[in-house]
């Protein structure tokens, strides 16, 4: 019985980090392709959460099935960002982190306020037909919604995977390596940052729905979403998708192991001396070997 | 001298007399301009003014206790206002941050002029707030306040009245209530297959009145023989409970006792249903603030019944001007009032009755009369003790059944039976 719980807990944790990590994947990427901190990733991806809310609600439409269409709005909806905010922002080079932080903290804000505005502070659940449906295997029990989370997230890193590979994808990691070399390679960087931007935004879109799926929906989540989608692109590597998706998961065992073991209370203070404790011995991430940062 | 040079010397003598009124009138007219310029203006209106958070991460509650404030007000003016002259409400948005309560207060005593301020939401915020109400002696009246600290430093003779805050239980009522039930579990119980098993999980936010009122009743509960199973805190921006729940699992209490604001209320229920955590009593406290416990979307849906929750609008009560809130608060929002939403009216009905029983504002006249007198709100009877506190509010037990909050407890308020073991 106690083994089983255990089993439990560790999967609800891999759940746990699963979301976390599709988070900061879309936040890795764009940091290293582009150099641009995205303070509005959670606040993007709670607006993605919000879509697939009011489309259940009011449509019915599953949330599954409304990622059909949210994916590739909330990719116009990145790109746009990018092309009309982000670039004119960051047109100096050796300001360019500095004003990327300031840019997206005020897009943070305004998306915040507009879903308050539009939508109240009330909070929502995304709630479906299954939500309360276990399955047990081998005598862990895992829900429904939990086990959707582990399979898109799988789906979602292979996916990543495949794309690094692509044309497009081998641009990406190239100006993640190398922007200025890439340059030379004659990679049209404009084009690639919108379509980057794009790509970040729709991933945060599912990991938001997710999380929604999960827990619960409110405006002002989405700050949170983005410190830890932070935290393990820090812990995971700048740069690093895999790192990332490692990162999460890792982070999520600790943190449920150590509140199963010592205590709930102690659960963010040892996630952040872990990060340290990397930060020391690993500065570039668990993953990741080497980062370089603009002059 | 002849008669010309007479009338000259006359015409000059009048215009030096008529100069020298004329002086002295401008001089009275000046004077009385100045007295009047510098008289403190008759105020046409009674100006009640503080901050709550109407965005961030409490705007649901904050925009709650909003809503019923200004329907408070808007009803006093419909009906006449106090002391002939209307009420105006001044809140300002702390998005509950401590650090912008005190500058905000400042702002509305110093630049607003207010005469009468409610509390920010929740009781750390409430601390700032009372600093800058006690330098400048103004009277505070609680809104949704549950902590008792900050009327051991503020309250009653200070400036601060809390009529959500209870005597003689004290702080703890969010547990001792439950606790209590159970003691005489064998007197009510009619399910005799159950005995009583004083075994308790005990899970808290990790904030102020969670801490304190846990400190207030864990030696209470352990003289009464309570063991506690499990005693945690949890951090206040926790959203994943898998694995405390996982140790309540291990443990199988009779009774889980969960301390959280409504919205981890939600998250840790759906946890709980999905990991087959349950106990024959589960308590959430704040289950009970909001009727969006029982939405499907906003909430848990229909397993949200059985729960126990703190009551603190029974539905039989018919005190001030709750059926005027119930009516009204439903035909504007679609929805019963709650927790928030009654003491936020509540606190306009205290100033309102105050203020008349006063017959003025000065913050002395009106502490005279909150020690001394018995308001009668929408929320509870009230009579402030020398701390502030309220000595005539008793709360109850509530417990969801059939999708309203059923008071189970003390028996001689109960409108209900309370429904045993929890089964979701």
């Amino acid at each position: 019985m106690a083994w089983e719980i255990i089993a439990e807990v560790i999967v609800r944790a891999l759940v746990e980090g699963a979301a976390y990590s599709l988070l900061a994947v879309g936040l890795t990427l764009i940091f290293g392709a582009m150099r641009v901190l995205n303070i509005a990733h959670g606040d993007l991806a709670v607006l993605g959460a919000y879509i697939c809310y009011w489309l259940l609600v009011i449509f019915h439409i599953d949330v599954f099935i409304g990622l059909l269409f949210v994916v590739p709005l909330m990719f116009l909806i990145g790109w746009g960002v990018q092309k009309f905010i982000i670039n004119p922002a960051v047109s100096i080079p050796q300001f360019q982190v500095q004003a990327s932080y300031i840019i997206t903290y005020g897009l943070a804000l305004f998306i915040s306020n507009q879903e308050l505005i539009a939508w109240t502070a009330d909070y929502r659940s995304l709630t479906v037909a299954y939500s309360y449906l276990s399955i047990s295997v081998l005598g862990v029990t895992i829900n429904a919604p939990r086990l959707a989370v582990l399979s898109v997230t799988v789906i979602v890193s292979a996916l990543y995977m495949l794309f690094l590979r692509t044309r497009l994808g081998r641009a990406i990691r190239a100006c993640t390596q190398d922007r200025e070399a890439a340059l030379l390679m004659g990679i049209n960087f404009n084009k690639l940052a919108g379509f980057t931007f794009g790509i970040s935004a729709a991933t945060a879109a599912v990991g938001g729905m997710l999380f929604a799926l999960t827990y619960t929906l409110y405006p002002a989540v989405g700050l949170q979403l983005t410190i830890k989608a932070v935290t393990v692109m820090i812990f995971g590597g700048i740069g690093s998708v895999g790192g990332a998706l490692a990162a999460g998961l890792l982070l999520g065992i600790t943190e449920a192991l150590v509140t199963f073991v010592v205590g709930a209370t102690y659960k963010d203070l040892v996630a952040f001396m872990l990060l340290v404790i990397i930060l020391l011995i690993r500065p570039t991430g668990i993953v990741r070997k080497e980062f370089f940062l603009p002059k | 001298m002849s008669e010309v040079e007479k009338a000259k010397i006359t015409r000059r003598k009048y215009l030096k007399y008529g100069g020298a009124v004329v002086a002295v009138g401008v001089a009275a007219a000046a004077g009385y301009g100045i007295y009047e310029a510098t008289k403190p203006p008759v105020k046409k209106e009674i100006v009640i003014g503080g901050t709550l958070p109407l965005t961030g991460i409490c705007a649901m509650d904050g925009q709650r206790i909003l809503r019923a404030t200004e329907l408070a007000v808007n009803r006093i003016n419909e009906e006449g206002g106090v002391l002939g002259k209307k009420l105006r409400l001044i809140v300002y948005d702390d998005t509950m941050a401590a650090e912008k309560i005190g500058p905000l207060y400042e702002k509305l005593i110093a630049t607003d002029k207010v005469d009468i301020l409610i509390t920010p939401y929740g009781a750390p915020m409430a601390f700032p707030a009372l600093t800058v109400c006690e330098k400048y002696d103004k009277i505070m009246i609680a809104g949704f306040v549950a902590s008792t600290s900050p009327a051991q430093r503020f309250g009653g003779k200070n400036g601060f009245f809390a009529h959500c805050m209870p005597r003689p239980t004290y702080s703890s009522f969010y547990y001792s209530i439950f606790t209590d039930m159970l003691n005489d579990f064998d007197k009510w119980n009619y399910k005799k297959e159950f005995t009583l098993d004083k075994t308790v999980a005990s899970i808290n936010e990790n904030q102020l009145w969670g801490i304190e009122q846990h400190e207030i009743w864990k030696p209470m509960a352990e003289k009464q023989g309570w063991n506690m199973v499990l005693d945690e805190f949890v951090d206040i921006t926790a959203v994943e409970f898998s694995s405390t729940l996982a140790k309540i699992k291990l443990t199988k209490p009779f009774l889980i006792l969960a301390e959280f604001f409504f919205f981890r209320c939600v998250i840790l229920l759906k946890q709980m249903i999905e990991q087959g955590v349950s106990a024959p009593f589960v308590v959430l406290g704040e289950a009970g603030t909001s009727y969006d416990w029982i939405d499907p979307e906003k909430g848990v849906g229909p397993v949200g019944n059985g729960i126990f929750t703190i009551n603190l609008f029974p539905k039989d009560y018919r005190g001030g001007d709750s059926e005027y809130l119930r009516a009204k608060y439903k035909e504007l929002y679609g929805t019963i009032p709650s927790a928030h939403e009654v003491t936020g009216y509540s606190s306009i009905e205290i100033i309102r009755d105050a203020v008349e029983k006063a017959g003025s504002l000065e913050s002395d006249a009106l502490r005279k009369v909150l020690l001394t007198e018995e308001f009668d709100t929408c929320f509870t009877r009230v009579k402030f003790d020398k701390e502030g506190c309220n000595t005539l509010w008793e709360p109850t037990a509530g417990q969801w059944q059939n999708n309203v909050i059923e008071t189970v407890w003390p028996p001689k308020r109960a409108t209900a039976k309370p429904i045993y073991p929890y089964s979701p």
